[in-house]
């Protein structure tokens, strides 16, 4: 790798590395119409370097898995794990330091800021971690760039097709250079070109970065995409391949 | 930076929304420094009043009502003057003729008539500066400069009072409320325009004794006692009147600061819930991906302390135009003279705590909404 290819990506982390990983994991809702369990004794991990599918339908509990992946949820029983620390032992400060330094995220519907332009979309995360202005503006740049948006940066989101929305917010993604994407649903509101650009992308910037990719997805057709594919039902998780 | 600029065009998204968030901040500033205007003008016009009294004792009739100071309805005749000045201790005794029309409790169309040899004694209380001379004559008379302003005059002007015509022989510049918007001449002269011949308002009586209290009691003592149907005052004894009048203003003024304010807070305090309500995904989102709550709040004080601060700068500017109507309806002062004299008429102290306040509090209940909102975001 390049000394300016490292700048842009940092520097490659030791491929294999269990970056995630869930022991038994449940997570259960109690609603009007009883304890609903979203997440039903999950167990897997998710080392550095490799991309990772979850396929089911809507409702499966895809999206809870990510946050519990994510530590944006705890689960109701079971162990999670980051970068080898139960999950449970760090504090909400370490966790919200973690989500932003170590995971990025690519949410179902992108939630992109509609205020803010491309480029200051992609700043965000970067902001949010104090890092000097010029630094950030100059690594938006090249993160529009990489994920072919170059020139569009100074749009508003609304201005763009849903496609490259989803770009954009894959780019925010990797803003601070996460050893971890969760891609939720990245497809959903692509048409099926459009969303194997994505998955593309997604797998290039992995190959790139090193980082692992979790990507939810009700589309069957994208797991043929991908080399590790889990499919969840009524929030049990299992090994397609 | 960002997150201060998301805060600032978030304020953009809802213009309508914003712009009538700011003009009710503005409303609640502009109450606070009309009300503190009107007070500030009418107890300066209180305190003011006894200024124009050069001697520690004033003589009225036992009749007469003190408004402000101001001798109202009772007169004396002339003639009581000789028998002041024929008691024990009595240096000088000085005639005055007042007539004043109030309006809003506003004294107005202000007529002074003293003796002719007596013109310098205002200066002896108040800082005045004379432009041209004081009369010579019975036809002639000095006027306040916000009169000769308003009505045009300069020296060598004549006016009319009644059927008499007056030749202005001097203009008083001064910042005393009673003395600016009066009409000073002899007092035969105000006798006769007014219609009191042979009758005063007060006596400004002097002691040989000086004027120590226990020499001001006595003098007050040896009057009362003597003379039947006068009342003689030392000024603090023509503020009992008063006195309340000035309490109930300023707790009318304290009243509406409170109520102001508080409506002005509550108004931050809705946009702040409305703003964060309305966004709750973005919110979700930015704590999703790591924000702390400081920069959570850094987004929501950029919002309302925007908006505070353009309510506060319209709220300014919609005070000076208000002010300036309030005069212009309650005391007939053209606004184009009111409005420049902003920072007079409303004390500096006054618009920083208005100001201020409203900015401060507003962003302090605007974070801790935005804190507790954000916090309880699921």
């Amino acid at each position: 790798m390049s000394d300016s290819r490292e700048e842009q990506w940092g520097p490659p982390s030791q491929q294999g590395t269990c970056i995630s990983r869930l022991v038994d994991a449940s997570r259960t809702f109690e609603t009007e119409a009883g304890v609903v369990k979203a997440v039903d004794g999950a167990t897997l991990s998710v080392s550095r370097g490799e991309m990772v599918g979850i396929m089911g339908p809507s409702g499966s509990g895809k999206t809870t898995l990510l946050n519990l992946i994510g530590m944006l949820e705890d689960p109701s029983s079971g162990d999670v794990y980051f970068e080898e620390k139960l999950v449970r032992d760090y504090t909400a400060a370490e966790r919200r330091r973690l989500r932003l330094t170590r995971v990025g995220f690519v949410f179902q519907q992108f939630r992109l800021i509609p205020t803010l332009s491309v480029i200051e979309n992609v700043e965000l995360p970067m902001a949010l971690l104090s890092r000097s202005g010029s630094h950030q503006k100059m690594r938006a740049r090249e993160l529009i760039e990489s994920v072919g948006l170059a020139g569009k940066g100074e749009r508003r989101p609304g201005k763009l097709s849903v496609g490259e929305q989803q770009r954009v917010a894959v780019a925010r993604a990797l803003a601070n250079n996460p050893a971890l994407i969760l891609a939720d649903e990245p497809t959903s509101q692509l048409d099926s070109t459009s969303g194997g650009k994505i998955i593309d992308l997604l797998d290039d910037l992995r190959k790139r970065t090193n980082a692992a990719v979790v990507v939810t997805t009700h589309d069957s057709s994208i797991s043929s995409l991908l080399a590790r594919v889990y499919r969840m039902r009524d929030g049990v998780l299992a090994v397609v391949k | 930076m960002i997150l201060t600029v998301l805060g600032f065009r978030n304020s953009f998204r809802k213009p309508v929304r914003t712009a009538l968030s700011i003009l009710g901040i503005a409303l609640c500033i502009m109450l606070i420094l009309a009300m503190a205007a009107v007070s500030q003008r009418y107890t300066t016009v209180v305190s003011q009043s006894y200024s124009i009294y050069s001697t520690n004792v004033v003589v009225v009739s036992r009749a007469t009502f003190l408004l402000e100071g101001l001798p109202i309805g009772g007169t004396l005749p002339e003639t009581t003057a000789s028998q002041i000045a024929g008691l024990k201790g009595i240096s000088s005794v000085t005639p005055m003729l007042l007539v004043v029309d109030f309006k809003q409790l506003v004294p107005i169309n202000i007529t002074i008539g003293i003796p002719l040899q007596n013109f310098t004694m205002f200066a002896k209380t108040v800082p005045l500066r004379l432009t041209g001379s004081y009369p010579a004559s019975a036809d002639q008379a000095v006027v306040g400069e916000y009169i000769a302003r308003d009505s045009n005059l300069t020296v060598g002007s004549v006016m009319k009072q009644g059927d008499t015509i007056l030749k202005v022989s001097g203009i008083v510049s001064t910042s005393n409320l009673i003395l600016e918007n009066a009409v000073i001449m002899p007092l035969e002269t105000a006798q006769t325009t007014q219609g009191y011949d042979g009758f005063v308002s007060a006596f400004l009586v002097s002691s040989s004794g000086g004027a120590s209290a226990a020499s001001t009691e006595d003098l007050i003592g040896s009057i009362d006692a003597a003379i039947p149907g006068v009342e003689a005052l030392n000024p603090a004894q023509s503020e009992v009147l008063t006195s309340p009048l000035v309490s109930s203003v300023s707790l009318i003024n304290g009243g509406v600061d409170s109520f102001s304010e508080l409506v002005a807070i509550l108004f931050v305090a809705i946009i702040s819930m409305v703003n964060i309500t309305e966004r709750r995904d973005e919110f979700l989102t930015i704590r999703a991906i790591g924000s702390s709550y400081r920069s959570l709040l850094k987004i929501g004080v950029a919002e309302v302390g925007l908006i505070a601060f353009a309510g506060v700068l319209l709220g300014l500017l919609l005070s000076s135009v208000a002010i300036g109507w309030v005069f212009w309806i309650v005391i007939s002062v053209p606004m184009q003279t009111t409005i420049p004299q902003f920072f007079q008429l409303v004390p500096l102290s006054t618009i920083l705590y208005a100001s201020l306040g409203i900015i401060a509090i507003g962003v302090l209940v605007g974070s801790l909404v935005t804190a507790t909102m954000t916090r309880n975001l699921k």
